[in-house]
Order: C-alpha cells, then sequence, then structure tokens
C-alpha cells in the first residue's frame, strides 16, 4: 500500500478524513500526499517524501485547516500534523 | 536573378551588376576576388581596360589601382570558374529550368513546385508543432497557478482571501505586531505598511531561487514572515 498521491483540489475533505496532507511546492504548484496516521507504510512513504524535500533544503511548516492559526516551522516529519507544506528557502532579491 | 545577376559562385545573390564581357558599367563595388573591388571607371569593351583596386584603400588616399594583369592568380581562377559556372546556368535558362536555392540546383519547374510545396507543408507541420507545444505549456502553467492559488488560500483567513481575490494583495500582521502587505508578484511584492492608514513604509525583496508559480512564491513569503520574521527581515533586501 502506497501514498496515495492527491489531485483534487479538495483539500480539506482530505483533512476531514482524519489523514494528513503533505504538500511539496514545486514547478507544478506542488505536489501533494496523504497519509492515515494508522498506517505504518503511508506514514513511511510520507516521511520520505518529507526528509527529500529538506534534504534539498525546503522549510517545513505545519499549518492548520485555515489560514487563522499561526503555522510551525518543524524539522522532522510529524505523522500527527494535519498538514504539512514545504516551500523553498527564500533568498533576498 | 536575371543575366545580370550572375556570381561565380550560386550560393552568393548578386545585388549590383557585375558583368565582365559587358565592359559599358560604371557601377563599381564588385570584382572577381572579394579582396580586390571593380572601380567601374572604364567603359571600354576588353578587360584589361578594367580597373581594380584594393578594397582597404577604397576612397582613401591614393588608391591603387590594379589592371587584370595584377590580379591574383586565384582571381583568375574564379573568373574561369564563374564563365563556367554562367555557361551551365544559361544553358539551364535556356532549357527552362529552376534554380534551387534550398538545395542548390537546377530542376525542372515541375519538380521545384512539388519541392516547394513539400518544404511549406513541412514548415506548416512544424509551426503547428510550435504552438501545440506552447499551448500545452501554457495550460501546464495554468494549471500550476491553480493549485499554487489553492494552496495560498488554504493559509489565508476568509478576510485575507477576498482581499486577494479582489485586489491581488493581502495584509497580515507578522507576530512582531507590524503589519505587511503581500502582492501578487516574485520579486519586490512584501510591503511593510502603516498599521492604521496602510501607507507603504518599506518594500522588500525576498523569493526562492528555483522557479515557482506566483501564489507559490507569495504562500512561501507567507509561511516565513508569520514563523520567522526576524530571519524574513535579515534574508530580504530593503528598498524604497
Amino acid at each position: 500500500m502506497s501514498v496515495l498521491t492527491v489531485d483534487s483540489d479538495d483539500d480539506r475533505a482530505v483533512l476531514a478524513s482524519g489523514r494528513g496532507l503533505l504538500c511539496v511546492m514545486d514547478t507544478t504548484g506542488d505536489t501533494r500526499l496523504m497519509w492515515d496516521p494508522s498506517r505504518p507504510d503511508e506514514v513511511a512513504t510520507a516521511r520520505a517524501a518529507f526528509d527529500a524535500a529538506k534534504a534539498r533544503g525546503m522549510v517545513a511548516y505545519r499549518v492548520a485547516e485555515s489560514g487563522e492559526r499561526t503555522p510551525e516551522t518543524i524539522r522532522d516529519f510529524d505523522p500527527t500534523a494535519a498538514k504539512i507544506i514545504l516551500a523553498p528557502a527564500l533568498a533576498g532579491g | 536573378v536575371n543575366t545580370w545577376g550572375y556570381t561565380p559562385d550560386p550560393r552568393i545573390l548578386l545585388t549590383g551588376i557585375w558583368h565582365r564581357w559587358n565592359a559599358t558599367t560604371t557601377t563599381a563595388g564588385y570584382s572577381p576576388d572579394p579582396r580586390i573591388l571593380l572601380t567601374g571607371t572604364t567603359s571600354a569593351t576588353t578587360s584589361t581596360t578594367y580597373r581594380w583596386a584594393d578594397p582597404s584603400a577604397w576612397g582613401v588616399g591614393a588608391r591603387r589601382v590594379y589592371s587584370m594583369a595584377d590580379l591574383d592568380p586565384r582571381a583568375e581562377r574564379v573568373w574561369a570558374d564563374w564563365a563556367l559556372v554562367r555557361s551551365r546556368d544559361d544553358a539551364a535558362i535556356r532549357a527552362g529550368l529552376v534554380w534551387d536555392w534550398d538545395s542548390g540546383e537546377w530542376l525542372e519547374p515541375a519538380v521545384y513546385e512539388a519541392r516547394q510545396r513539400e518544404r511549406q507543408a513541412a514548415a506548416d507541420r512544424a509551426r503547428e508543432r510550435h504552438q501545440a507545444a506552447a499551448l500545452a505549456r501554457r495550460a501546464e502553467r495554468d494549471a500550476a497557478e491553480a493549485r499554487a492559488e489553492h494552496l495560498l488560500a488554504l493559509l489565508l483567513t476568509p478576510e485575507q482571501q477576498a482581499e486577494w481575490a479582489t485586489h491581488g494583495r493581502f495584509h497580515v500582521t507578522a507576530p512582531s505586531g507590524r503589519v505587511y502587505q503581500l502582492s501578487r508578484g516574485w520579486a519586490g511584492n512584501v510591503a511593510e505598511v502603516d498599521p492604521h492608514t496602510r501607507r507603504r513604509l518599506t518594500r522588500f525583496c525576498i523569493h526562492p531561487r528555483q522557479s515557482l508559480p506566483l501564489a507559490d512564491n507569495v504562500a512561501a513569503q507567507l509561511l516565513l514572515l508569520r514563523t520567522d520574521e526576524g530571519r524574513f527581515l535579515a534574508t530580504a533586501n530593503p528598498g524604497a
């Protein structure tokens, strides 16, 4: 069982299902993976995607379902997170 | 190409007059050797009355003037080749053939027309492929931007979403209490504004090094601003 790739834009439905959602920003907008925290194989796959993005220098943020709550930076993959966004590091222009 | 348009090398299109045997011309500028220009000051009928000048001395001071006997032997060979080519080309024209610049050969008119049609069709196909590829790239960019817009929307409050949708910008209060305005853009699109008047105070230039949709860029700026304003300010280049 591999982690499902989320192509639908209905992220809120994913979040409501209790699964976690990982969004890695890229030229396609972002690549999304979702995982079931109770499924070790899905968690492992999501963790691997997280680590790969971190290895490329991306910054990980744990975010809430809406913009009301302040996001947090995280160093390690959190399988209990509802949503994680990996964004590229920024540089002065 | 007319009878005045031949050159020793058919790959070279002659725009002026170059005719050795009709010595009535006074047009200057051409010679069998590209290093030597015909001054065109003669109206004689034999080659010995042609006058040639070194282009390096053209129009300056004492011009060195050559006779045919002075010409580089290589020029004589060029003349001979040219005469041969012209003779062959005259025969081709008399035979009703058409010079094909692309293949460098004389062709029957029907063959020439067929080749032209093939080339046009190939050019049309290439243009269609190019247009299709451009459309596909545009569709990919639009899809990427739509996904990025969706991701950004999930980071915004309803008020910010409305502002973004209406004005292409939104305001966010950082942990320090400072208020920033983030506009749709790539560089220089973040500004600190007065919390009350919303007048712009300082503009910042900060963005990813890699290419991303604009909304992803804004999302990355917003995330850093909300989680580590100090790093944001330390990284960004402030502007006017």
